[in-house]
């Protein structure tokens, strides 16, 4: 089973030549899953950070949930 | 088909043809003291006992004879209670036998009369029928575990079942009779009452109506279907919550609270359905039993209200119409559960959407003329509204749409038209609610960018007739009064294309573009000329 991204936003990134920081800040709001489905983000930048060591990676918190 | 399914259909066609053949099976006794229990007006009763004398006593085996001997004795009081009113120097005035008033009597009288081997041995029965029906189903149902997790539609338009066969055609019959002689002539099935007697007396601790027994079956279809659909949509969290939330609502909201609340002299109330789904919540003996049963009889009228006026357009506005037509609704609920094998049927041509809107928001404006007719009945005590008798206004009503609507043809035709005939043609509060959907809501299914292949199944699986591809193909969001976000669609499309989401009200048509990598680009002349 795959993983559903929302293609507007993975064509933005392509195009503008996105930095991987850049591409995780916003992984979340990219993500196409259906409601109640698992969410992988979280695992995915563990997996990375754990792997590449990276530079700060800034998620963006949402206030509730919400805003 | 392995063995154990089999043996599961086999069993389960057994049960259908008992409970089939349960309501030929009775016997018939009539006592004076049924007679004085069901005739209360007493200038009646003497007319009436009268009559029936020859039948008290007798022991019919034939329901079809004691219907006729019991239409024969009632006719006959009738008019000598009509002769009488007459005669000029009378005594008194005995209260005319109205025909209404006559079935009601007929009706009660063949309830109370039912004897023989199901009044006898009643829990056997209910055994070899309900409890076997429930057996052969989950035997046949469950071996499906064993089958990968996803969507598996294969042969769906040739199986005679869910392609417009044979067996469809059969069920559809069988349910429409069905409904038939619920609604009209529930004299001929009370010995499915006497079966159901057992839980009723336990649930509420009264005999049960034919209401009682259709709502425990209906109940029954909802939770062993709704096991198949949890089973069939595994996968999917989405779906797994939503049946899981319909199951629920109708077992606990719509069969077991309004039963306790007998139990407890409380009015019969069934706190998730909303008027004008609801029709009668607004009829006169409705709001007298509420002004008259306390605080709790209050609460519940201001409670209905409040669903009205406040819930509705909340909750639609923040999730759409699903939040209740495919996650709490009792029709929604069969419709998503012994209805799913059907959902392909729906028409999704251009004619029948223009039929939906017209016809749909006819019943609204129909059952909200003949709700104001009758409140206006209640309150100033005039009978006539906008011209209209608001007696004939409220019985056409509850005929056409409440009974022959709503019942006969919303399930009855389940295997020939889909299972949301109902919700997509004639539900005044989907109406209702779709309006809401429609203009204020953050509800809306967005297509994924250039992802859509064109194959089809969204607009197939959509069990409201909304065809889905066309949007997906333009990348457009499809924002509809009619989707009741059941998100069947977007469960079986193969590439992901469709999501159901609640966001920002900016945006939320959205503009048909395709994304494509590059593949499609929209140029402006400037561009060209650079
Ligand atoms: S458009 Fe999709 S979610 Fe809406 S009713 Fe049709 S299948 Fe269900
Ligand atoms: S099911 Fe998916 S791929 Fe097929 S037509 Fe619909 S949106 Fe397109």
């Amino acid at each position: 089973m795959g993983i559903r991204y929302r293609h507007e936003l993975c064509d933005r990134w392509l195009q503008s030549n996105a930095t991987v920081q850049q591409v995780f800040s916003e992984l979340k709001a990219a993500s196409f899953e259906p409601e109640f489905y698992r969410k992988h983000e979280g695992e995915i930048m563990r997996e990375f950070k754990g792997k590449f060591q990276p530079q700060q990676v800034k998620i963006r918190k949402k206030l509730f949930g919400v805003f | 088909m392995p063995i154990i399914q089999k043996a599961g259909m086999a069993l389960f066609l057994l049960a259908i043809a008992l409970l089939t053949a349960i309501p030929f099976m009775g016997q018939y006794r009539l006592t004076p003291q049924m007679v004085e229990e069901v005739v209360t007006d007493t200038g009646q009763l003497e007319y009436v006992s009268a009559e029936l004398e020859e039948m008290l006593g007798k022991t019919y085996s034939s329901k079809f004879a004691y219907i006729s001997d019991l239409d024969d004795a009632f006719s006959t009081s009738a008019t000598k209670i009509q002769d009488y009113n007459q005669i000029d120097n009378r005594e008194t005035e005995v209260n005319n036998l109205e025909e209404y008033m006559a079935g009601q009597y007929k009706f009660y009288l063949t309830r109370k009369a039912t004897t023989g081997t199901i009044q006898e041995h009643t829990g056997l029965w209910l055994l070899l029928t309900i409890g076997l029906g429930t057996l052969g189903a989950f035997l046949y149902i469950l071996p499906k575990l064993g089958l990968l997790p996803g969507i598996k539609n294969d042969h769906i338009f040739h199986s005679q079942n869910t392609g417009l066969g044979w067996i469809g055609y059969t069920i559809g019959t069988l349910l429409i009779l069905f409904y038939v002689l619920l609604y009209w002539y529930p004299e001929y099935i009370t010995e499915w009452m006497v079966l159901t007697d057992p839980i009723s007396k336990r649930i509420s601790g009264n005999e049960a109506s034919q209401w009682f027994f259709y709502g425990l079956l209906y109940t029954l279809a909802i939770l062993v279907m709704g096991v198949r659909m949890i089973i069939k949509y595994r996968h999917s969290r989405y779906h797994i919550i939503r049946t899981l939330s319909v199951m629920f609502f109708q077992t606990a909201f719509a069969f077991m609270i309004p039963e306790i609340l007998i139990r407890l002299n409380q009015p019969y109330f069934d706190f998730k359905n909303i008027w004008p789904l609801n029709y009668n919540f607004f009829f006169d003996y409705n709001i007298e039993q509420f002004t008259s049963s306390g605080s709790v009889g209050l609460f519940m009228l201001i409670w209905g209200i409040l669903l009205v006026i406040v819930a509705v357009p909340l909750f639609s506005y923040f999730y759409g119409k699903r939040w209740y037509c495919s996650w709490v609704c009792g029709c929604g609920g069969l419709a998503e559960t012994l209805g799913d094998p059907y959902r392909q049927l729906s028409n999704k041509s251009l004619k029948a959407w223009k039929v939906e809107r017209w016809m749909i928001h006819s019943v609204l404006v129909f059952a909200v003329v003949m709700t104001a007719g009758v409140l206006y009945t209640y309150f100033t005590g005039s009978g006539t509204f906008l011209f209209i008798d608001t007696y004939t206004l409220r019985a056409t009503y509850g005929f056409l749409i409440g009974a022959a609507f709503a019942g006969v043809v919303g399930v009855g035709f389940y295997p020939i038209m889909g299972n949301r005939v109902w919700c997509r043609f004639g539900c005044p509060l989907a109406a209702y609610i779709g309006i809401v959907q429609r203009f204020k809501s953050r509800f809306r299914i967005t297509t994924n960018g250039g992802q859509c292949i064109s194959c089809g199944n969204c607009s197939t699986y959509c069990e409201m007739g909304i065809d889905v591809r066309w949007y997906a193909q333009r990348g457009q969001n499809i924002v509809r009064s009619s989707c009741v976000g059941c998100g069947v669609c977007a469960s079986v499309c193969p590439r992901g294309v469709l999501k159901l989401e609640n966001g920002e009200e900016e945006g939320r048509f959205g503009k048909p573009i395709l994304i494509g990598n590059n593949s499609v680009q929209v140029f402006s002349d400037l561009d060209y000329i650079r």
